[in-house]
């Protein structure tokens, strides 16, 4: 073989490489590399645990995105909001808002003893604003069955309480949202006497925010 | 069983990397640039400067294949396995004893170089990788636990020199290689007896003692056993039943004493290890006219043959160019200029020891 | 899985350490289906616990060996499909592949139908006869609402997509060796970035099969490297590009393949199929080491048919154990009933009476002998 033909298959070669390649490249420029949007968004939720060193020979340890609430469990979702086992997760003014917020993966903790219910919730979006619009909804949603602000709440997060008629002996009702990447997180806490449900709810909230902390 | 014979073996003085079949010289190429390569990943993590090639190596292979510290473990452990080969070879070659101590001074020099360096270094302030990464001004003490590799092993002692583990490994393994071939004409009963001195070693050094020091070190030794075993099923002195046996074996007691200290279990190393030994044998099986081909570029086989000098100066010369240069220059830019300082560094040391270590009457 | 062993009788490159392989891969499959049956009832079983301690956890591998099989099958399959399709014409090669494969498939999936409805195969759905006909082809696996009857079928839907592409690629093969795997990786990289939701079944099983094609690729390299078609340097080459596409698969899905080790399994794997491939020690070439080998297609389809049943209904009346040696012994006779009486005679028929009448091409005089050569030097291979 002459150092022509040589030559004209070593240009043919690498053409049709670059050519192959380029098209691989295109179509993850296009489509992107190939992650389920909504499980990129979940893996962004699911925070590292401690601070590990980058060389490392695994991936880093990561943990749930949401706080197990302490208390025997009424509660354990993690799947499509659609699926016919998962519609009693919210209510259906709740469920209603979700839809409109085309919210369909959602994962939710809820326990139950005899002094009080607490319970965690995810919602995903389809990114970060969407997440801030709906965080907006809902909070709305309570502030007009008029569930108040309350002011020493973490930063970035909106903690609403029911007001008490009875005074710190009666019933109380919380419930908090914040934004975590794209998705909404909720925090309740209701129960008969306010005395136990207060504190009970703060170190829940407390637990969830540094576990998954806010991005605003 | 007749031993097979290679030709580049026939030649003496296994300091130069004719010597080597091409796999062995390859993967000894290969193991140091990857050591390299894991010090400045290192340097990067320690000061949290991103750079693109090593986050995406460390995301797409180091995480994926199980491999940590930037593939550094798995490149020294390549390093031993090639000293392990170059042991039985340089026994089946018949080498006399001064051969063997030129041969060994060869590895150890770069230590005292690598120390005057260190030392000079940090007289005037300059960051040098030592363990702890504090070291305080460094005295005739440190200097003389880090030239007679003292300061790997002694309970409180910090490493001036924190990859010089890799030599005391590999003297450590020569002499212990000698030793068990007063086993007598069973072949197979040298490296056996090895193994058996690692793991007396690796048992008395799993509760915290001054052993257990020692024992992390040993951890490594079964790959420079594993390395002679391959030479002897590729002679043919042993069969490859007998030779797999053997390095499986070696592995057990080298993935037993690593998953019995902390210090090393989260580093994955039975994976490494694994790793390591079947790249080494596939390479060493499959060494042909591209192995050939390639060994004979002289950059593979510079890199070769300065593997202890690249192993032990990127800590003393790579560290301070980077923390002097990484504020100025771009990463990609300083890594380079740091690799180069390196090389020249590398190239220096070793015409220095080359000329005082050859014999007499030879050029 | 696979039938045989890429064998070449010139210059003795038979790959019998590929047989070892094949019968070690069974193994694997065999121990972590039945590890899953002990374990989903409850039993203990101390071989999972040791086997767990000693070699999964040291290697940081998938529970219970999970995937080691299926890889060094996929890896195998590669590896000799190319070596005989080098040599066959497209329908001759997928005529041959269908022959071996699906009546053996059609038969499991109708004996296991039973056993499904009555859940003697841990799975709880109701089955019609257009559910069975669709498992029997694999079409289950792309259609909606159509359960599996057996679940181990689904690394055929894998296979047989590498099979129609080297079917459709065997002239580049032949001129450009090199030309059909970067086409396969073009191929995997755009649909892993077309691909990225599973709200079908189909969806679901597309990316199953660009996830694990990579890996019969991987086998297909080293089959070209091997037969001198293809430079080492563009087998590495391509084999890293391969690689990294598996890689981007595990990292771009939680669930397919599901496990991070994944990607550590297949280098492994690779690297022994390297190694021991083309050894020719006294174990490998050993006439059972052959014989099992050509069975494990068989094994890989019957084991779960013959014990999952009389796991569940021997255990209760004579213990775990005692069961457990039962259903080995059932695997045993199911896979040499599936082999002696449907794989093998089917293969044989087909070769021997339908395929000269569709290649008349090959019935020419003094051709018989040498095509009987090459059967020889190829033997069994799907």
């Amino acid at each position: 073989m002459s150092v022509r033909d040589q030559l004209r298959r070593v240009v043919a070669a690498t053409t049709t490489l670059v050519l192959l390649g380029g098209l691989g490249l295109l179509a993850w420029v296009g489509w992107g590399g190939g992650t389920d949007p909504s499980a990129r968004a979940m893996a962004e939720l699911r925070p590292v645990l401690g601070s590990p060193d980058p060389r490392q020979p695994g991936p880093p340890p990561r943990g749930k995105p949401l706080v197990m609430p302490p208390g025997p469990l009424v509660l354990a979702v993690n799947g499509r909001l659609s699926a016919p086992a998962n519609s009693q997760v919210v209510a259906p003014v709740e469920k209603e808002l979700l839809d409109r917020h085309k919210v369909d993966h959602v994962e939710a903790w809820a326990t139950r003893d005899e002094r009080i219910t607490r319970g965690t919730y995810l919602f995903l979006t389809d990114d970060h604003e969407s997440a801030q619009r709906l965080l907006n909804d809902l909070d709305g949603l309570f502030d007009r069955v008029g569930f108040t602000l309350r002011k020493d709440a973490p930063k970035g997060v909106r903690v609403r309480q029911q007001p008490l008629p009875q005074g710190k002996r009666g019933p109380i009702s919380y419930r908090a949202f914040y934004v975590a990447g794209a998705a909404v997180i909720a925090v309740e806490g209701y129960g008969p006497v306010a005395n136990d449900v207060t504190p009970a709810f703060n170190a829940l909230l407390e637990q969830q925010v540094r576990n998954l902390p806010v991005a605003t | 069983m007749r031993a097979r014979r290679h030709p580049v073996l026939a030649r003496s003085g296994l300091l130069d990397s004719s010597l080597a079949p091409a796999g062995v010289l390859l993967l000894r190429a290969l193991g140091t640039t990857l050591v390299v390569y894991s010090l400045l990943g290192l340097w990067l993590a320690e000061h949290a400067e991103p750079l693109w090639l090593v986050d995406t190596a460390r995301e797409w292979l180091n995480r994926a294949l199980g491999i940590g510290e930037d593939f550094g473990g798995f490149g020294l452990c390549l390093l031993l396995l090639t000293h392990g080969w170059d042991e039985a070879a340089a026994h089946a070659r018949g080498e006399c004893a001064k051969d063997r101590i030129r041969r060994l001074l060869g590895h150890w020099l770069p230590v005292v170089v690598a120390t005057v360096v260190a030392i000079g270094a940090l007289s005037f302030g300059a960051d040098v990788l030592t363990r702890p990464d504090t070291v305080p001004q460094p005295d005739l003490l440190h200097a003389l636990g880090a030239v007679t590799l003292a300061d790997q092993v002694l309970p409180q002692a910090a490493p001036l020199l924190p990859l010089a583990w890799l030599v005391l490994v590999q003297i450590a393994g020569s002499l212990l290689a000698s030793a068990s071939r007063r086993t007598g004409r069973v072949v197979w009963l040298a490296p056996a007896a090895q193994l058996v001195a690692v793991s007396t070693v690796g048992v008395l050094g799993v509760s915290p003692g001054p052993t257990h020091r020692v024992a992390e070190i040993v951890a490594f030794l079964p790959l420079v056993v594993i390395g002679q075993v391959a030479y002897q099923v590729w002679a043919r002195e042993i069969s490859s039943y007998l030779g797999t046996s053997l390095g499986l074996l070696a592995w057990v007691v080298s993935a037993a004493i690593s998953n019995t200290h902390a210090t090393l279990r989260h580093w994955w190393y039975p994976v490494t290890f694994l790793f390591a030994v079947l790249l080494f044998l596939v390479t060493v099986r499959t060494s042909g006219r591209t192995a050939d081909r390639v060994a004979r570029n002289s950059v593979v086989r510079w890199i070769a043959d300065r593997a202890q000098w690249l192993v032990l100066l990127p800590g003393v010369v790579c560290y301070p160019v980077l923390d002097a240069l990484h504020t100025r220059l771009p990463m990609a830019l300083t890594a380079v200029t740091a690799a180069s300082a390196v090389a020249i560094a590398t190239e220096a040391g070793d015409f220095v020891t080359r000329s005082a270590l050859r014999p007499r009457g030879s050029r | 899985m696979t039938g045989a062993p890429s064998s070449t009788r010139k210059g003795n490159r038979y790959l019998h350490g590929l047989d070892l392989l094949r019968v070690l891969a069974a193994f694997c499959v065999l121990y972590i289906h039945l590890t899953g049956w002990l374990l989903h009832a409850h039993h203990p079983w101390p071989v999972g616990d040791a086997v767990n301690a000693l070699v999964v956890r040291p290697l940081r591998l998938e529970p219970d060996l999970a995937n080691l099989g299926i890889t060094t099958f996929l890896i195998v399959s590669g590896i000799v499909t190319t070596h005989v399709a080098l040599r066959e014409r497209p329908l001759q090669f997928l005529g041959r592949r269908a022959a071996r494969l699906v009546p053996a498939l059609a038969v499991t999936v109708l004996a296991a139908w039973p056993l499904a409805t009555a859940g003697l195969l841990m799975t709880s759905e109701d089955y019609d006869l257009a559910d069975v006909v669709a498992n029997m082809f694999l079409v289950n696996y792309f259609l909606p609402d159509t359960p599996v009857v057996l679940d181990v079928t689904w690394s055929l839907t894998v296979q047989f997509s590498f099979y129609f592409f080297v079917a459709a690629t065997i002239p580049l093969l032949r001129r450009w060796p090199w030309l059909p795997p970067a086409i396969g990786a073009t191929t995997v990289s755009v649909l892993l970035s077309l691909i990225n939701t599973q709200d079908t079944p189909a969806e679901h099983q597309l990316r199953v099969i660009i996830t694990f094609l990579p890996v019969m690729f991987l086998g297909q390299l080293v089959s070209l490297v091997r037969s001198g078609q293809l430079a080492p340097a563009a087998g590495i080459g391509l084999g890293a590009v391969h690689f990294l596409l598996f890689v981007r698969a595990t990292l771009t899905n939680e669930t397919i393949p599901g496990g991070s080790a994944n990607p550590r399994i297949v280098a492994l794997v690779m690297l022994v199929v390297l190694l021991v491939g083309p050894s020719r020690g006294r174990i490998v070439t050993r006439p059972w080491v052959r014989t099992l080998s050509s069975r494990t297609y068989s094994v890989y389809l019957a084991h779960k048919v013959a014990a999952y049943p009389l796991l569940a209904l021997l255990s209760p009346s004579i213990g775990w154990v005692a069961a457990l040696l039962v259903a080995l012994v059932g695997v045993g006779v199911a896979t040499e009933l599936l082999y002696r009486c449907v794989e093998m005679p089917i293969n044989k028929w087909y070769r021997k009476w339908l395929e000269p009448r569709t290649n008349p091409r090959r019935r020419r005089p003094g051709e018989n002998q040498g095509r009987a050569r090459a059967t020889e030097a190829v033997p069994r291979s799907r």
